[in-house]
């Protein structure tokens, strides 16, 4: 469960202050697989990044009662000097993991990278990169997974085992996910929360939400 | 074919393999810190001295090589200009702290911006970078003294610190010093763009006015005083006098240098407080 108190933030720009959400009290249940829409510029990707912690709110609280996980398949995150080993151990450490053995070898296996695991990640492909950040975000089990555009990962048998590996996570887990793809927001989400004019609408039912953005 | 074969089993023994290693139980805000401060350590210790083709050696080699120059330059004038201290002694006693007080306030300085990427994991605060930051300089620091007390025992020096508490004691209020100076330099460099070019033009003359080739008594009289306002100071006089026995700095207080200490610190903390948000937004 993820609760939003009051919660405002902004951007502040020549013309004054760009508000992506005013006032905003909402409380986020852990069991519902979340669709966040939104036009482009709305603030669906600051949201995400509000709800996951990576960035906090001008004011009010964002409090979270399990474990979230980081953006999922974002890029960023890693240590370009740092071998692909190296930088999963730093996960598991800021993560509290403390025998990282295990997570290592998984992670090896499942990003398919081989030896490229033991080199700097600066030296990835961008395909290597984001299978490899994949395999490092379903290395841990989260309660609930941020996702900003993910099963983009790979060749497309790779992209099989993503999706594979992730509807078994999803048997304990739940997702809230931003996404222009209306199919795969319909395949993956029970419940739509639409970001507009500085606020957030919740529908119950996903089917509704993206009615009312495609008549936007 | 054989690739998608492999795949699956490993796929399951990976689950499987994973499921008793995360622990379940919610951490207190104080252990994440300690995680997220000794994962950063190891990231700085790879990162560190990685990409030097020597590597670790590096942190000694550096304080090494300027010491050998400066004794090498300064030696010649006899022992008179270093209060009857032996030069190689009075330079890396006055050298090494000062070079870890520069080595932390630059690391601190670019903390933010080089651990920019790792933000993205909401357990990793600026604060954790510079802790780690902290540490590992000290730590080398400590380490680099040691070896060089080493070294020069292994020359015929009495290098063996007169009074080890008084040494350890200043180098770390001087490292601590050095703590919110890196902080305070961080934050205004991450407010203000411009800043960070004063604040290089700020350190540059450091070296020259922080008595740290020549012993505050060189200084005439009526001068000194204007040098007593500069902390720095008061930490090189107080390790050399803790350190070279016999060495004796008067007019120095170590009152003072804790008042310093402790005034930049708590302003360091204050305005990390006020904008810590902003540091990781930036």
């Amino acid at each position: 469960m993820i609760v939003l108190d009051n919660v405002s933030k902004y951007y502040p720009t020549k013309f004054g202050r760009n508000y992506v959400l005013r006032d905003v009290s909402i409380t986020l249940p852990r069991d519902r697989n979340i669709g966040i829409l939104g036009v482009n510029g709305a603030g669906k990707s600051t949201l995400l990044r509000l709800l996951g912690g990576m960035d906090m709110p001008n004011k009010g609280k964002v409090t979270r009662h399990c474990r979230v996980s980081w953006p999922l398949a974002l890029n960023g995150g890693f240590q370009g000097s740092m071998t692909g080993r190296e930088n999963t151990r730093f996960v598991c450490r800021i993560h509290g993991v403390r025998d990282t053995q295990a997570i290592e070898e998984w992670v090896k296996e499942f990003s398919e990278i081989g030896q490229h695991f033991e080199l700097p990640i600066k030296g990835y492909s961008s395909g290597m990169r984001s299978k490899f950040s994949f395999a490092v975000s379903m290395a841990f089990d989260f309660e609930i997974y941020l996702t900003d555009e993910i099963m983009s990962v790979g060749d497309a048998r790779f992209k099989q085992k993503c999706i594979d590996i992730f509807n078994q996570k999803r048997e304990t887990a739940s997702l809230i996910m931003v996404s222009h793809d209306m199919k795969n927001l319909r395949q993956q989400c029970d419940m739509g929360i639409l970001l507009r004019n500085s606020a957030l609408e919740v529908f119950d039912n996903i089917d509704d939400a993206i009615r009312i953005y495609q008549n936007l | 074919m054989r690739a998608r074969l492999s795949a699956g089993p490993f796929c399951d023994i990976g689950l499987l393999m994973l499921k008793p290693v995360l622990n379940q139980t919610p951490r207190s805000s104080f252990q994440v810190l300690r995680d997220v401060t000794f994962g950063l350590l190891i990231r700085e210790l790879k990162t560190r001295f990685g990409s030097y083709r020597l590597g670790y050696a590096w942190a000694l080699l550096d304080p090494l090589l300027m010491i050998g120059l400066f004794s090498a330059i300064f030696g010649m004038r006899g022992h008179s200009g270093f209060g009857g201290a032996p030069a190689p002694l009075f330079i890396t006693a006055g050298y090494l702290p000062f070079i870890f007080f520069k080595n932390v306030v630059s690391k601190l300085q670019s903390a933010v911006n080089a651990n920019k990427g790792l933000f993205c994991y909401r357990q990793v605060t600026p604060f954790s970078t510079f802790i780690a930051r902290f540490i590992l300089e000290t730590i080398v620091g400590m380490m680099v003294g040691g070896i060089l007390i080493l070294g020069l025992l292994w020359f015929g020096f009495d290098a063996i610190p007169n009074d080890p508490l008084q040494v350890l004691l200043i180098y770390l209020l001087l490292m601590i010093f050095s703590f919110s100076l890196g902080i305070v330099f961080c934050i205004t460099g991450n407010l203000v763009n411009e800043a960070e070019k004063f604040l290089g033009l700020l350190m540059m003359p450091l070296m020259f006015i922080s008595c740290v080739m020549y012993p505050l008594a060189s200084i005439p009289a009526q001068y000194q005083h204007w040098f007593l306002w500069n902390p720095l100071v008061h930490a090189l006089e107080l390790i050399r006098s803790g350190w070279i026995a016999g060495y004796v700095s008067p007019n120095v207080s170590w009152t003072y240098l804790f008042g310093v200490t402790l005034i930049l610190l708590t302003f360091a903390m204050s305005s990390y407080r006020l904008s810590h948000r902003r540091l990781i937004a930036s």
